[in-house]
């Protein structure tokens, strides 16, 4: 009797080397397990064939405020015809938002100003952030002090540094290399640092000048990109903001003529019955 | 919760083909994994590690596949499979495949579908793990709660009944 465990482990190389060959010399003895064995491979190899269609996923998880959350979900649920477990505390949701559901001309708005403010925001690189000295804005990159060890050059402070662009990193990063190679040269040579002390120091100032010059442009840069970007938006604001309070407008009068207009057929239809029913009342009072 | 969403990304493939072979439908499926990975965020906290987190996964669908299969109270996949389209197959065909071959390999998949349908529940599942998700035998014995002997038993009896049906099918010649 063949064992079956075996030849399914064989099948699926399973078996120790000694099971193996002691497996391996059952099958040179016993030509029904060798075909099995051999239509079983081929069964694997078909099976191998079967792949499921591509599937369009497009769930995370999130999580929402309860309030939020009982507020909003049942309907919206009940509408997408959604598992009820999927609208529980965390919130399975599609990654592609349903935006069709609340996306009307104002909230687009707000959400594109908020878009546009957010992609300035990450243009100028801005940090807003609450201190001792109130709250302050800033534009530029915060590099680690790490990255740009010059915080007793010339009080330059790391955070102060902007790389906002490739070439104002190049630029940085050719101003660090040079900065290295000084510090290096008039480390090593102590005797002739102080016979070029004047010439170092000069140099050191006109670095410092490049580097002063590099931040205040690109922060220049920053600040008229950035305020443009707001001007368009507030613009943009105010022309929806206009448009739509003129449909209103024109709607409201709209409804305003109708309205005069039904009174009016109203009052004539009154004043029809009444003549009609003091028409009719006359000649019995005769 | 964004380094969960990172093993969704991760383990939501496998999942989904997990919950796709066992009951035949892709809606379903989708539906089916997107329930897993709600049920294990929501039980992350009871995972203690004891299991690889993949298998505790796999467990999971696989207990929603059942309910599944239990509340439709059908077979599953018994009807025709979905299949896959042929111009998708073409697409990830490799340069030296032709239509023929990608012919044959449509109707192979399709002939598969058909049989696996017709397997026993436990069957069908153990080659399933084995098969395309690589599980070892001590893997599926745990997963399944059952001994490793039975594992292999299911396996065996599975493949057998594949070899026929897609022998009587006549959907079983190799490309």
């Amino acid at each position: 009797m063949c064992n079956k465990d075996d030849l399914v482990s064989y099948l699926y190389d399973d078996l120790d080397r000694p099971a193996r060959a002691a497996f391996e010399a059952h099958l040179r003895g016993c030509a029904e397990c060798r075909e099995e064995l051999e239509a079983m491979r081929g069964v694997r190899a078909d099976l191998l064939m079967w792949s499921p269609p591509e599937p369009d996923f497009a769930f995370r998880i999130v999580n929402e405020p309860r309030a939020a959350q009982a507020r909003n979900e049942p309907r919206a649920a009940q509408a997408r015809n959604e598992p009820r477990a999927a609208h529980a505390e965390n919130v399975l949701r599609p990654t592609v938002p349903s935006w069709r559901a609340w996306f009307t001309p104002a909230a687009g708005l707000a959400a594109a100003a908020v878009l546009v403010l957010a992609a300035a925001a990450g243009l100028a690189r801005i940090e807003i952030h609450n201190g001792p000295d109130g709250w302050t804005l800033r534009t530029g990159a915060p590099v680690p002090a790490a990255e740009v060890s010059v915080a007793g050059f010339g009080g330059v402070r790391a955070r102060d540094v902007n790389l906002t662009a490739a070439s104002d990193a190049e630029a940085w990063a050719s101003i660090e290399r040079r900065i290295s190679a000084l510090e290096t040269a008039s480390r090593d040579t102590a005797g002739l640092r102080s016979a070029s002390a004047t010439g170092a120091r000069s140099t050191d100032v006109d670095l410092l000048k490049i580097v002063r010059d590099l931040l205040a442009q690109s922060e220049k840069q920053q600040k008229t990109e950035f305020a443009l970007r707001i001007a368009q938006v507030m613009r943009d604001i105010d022309l929806k903001r206009a448009a739509d309070l003129n449909n209103v407008r024109v709607g409201i009068g709209k409804i305003d003529a109708s309205v005069t207009e039904e009174a009016a057929a109203h009052r004539e239809l009154m004043n029809y019955i009444l003549n009609s029913n003091s028409g009719s009342t006359s000649p019995s009072k005769k | 919760m964004d380094s969960f969403n990172q093993l969704v990304m991760r383990w939501e493939r496998p999942i989904y083909a997990l919950a796709y072979r066992t009951i035949g439908r892709e809606e379903d499926a989708r539906d089916v994994c997107q329930e897993t990975f709600l049920r294990a965020f929501r039980a992350l906290k009871g995972f203690k590690g004891q299991a690889k987190f993949s298998s505790w996964l796999y467990r999971i669908a696989l207990n929603l596949c059942r309910d599944w299969i239990r509340r439709e109270r059908r077979q599953p996949v018994a009807q025709a499979p979905e299949g896959v389209d042929l111009v998708e197959m073409a697409s990830e065909a490799t340069p030296t495949e032709t239509i023929e071959d990608l012919v044959a390999r449509q109707e192979i998949s399709q002939a598969v579908a058909r049989a696996m349908a017709l397997l026993p529940e436990d069957q069908r599942t153990a080659i399933i793990l084995k098969e395309y998700h690589g599980l070892t035998f001590q893997e599926i014995a745990d997963m399944l709660d059952c001994p490793l002997s039975t594992v292999k038993t299911r396996l065996y009896q599975g493949l057998s009944v594949l070899r026929r049906q897609l022998d009587r099918n006549g959907g079983y010649k190799h490309v």
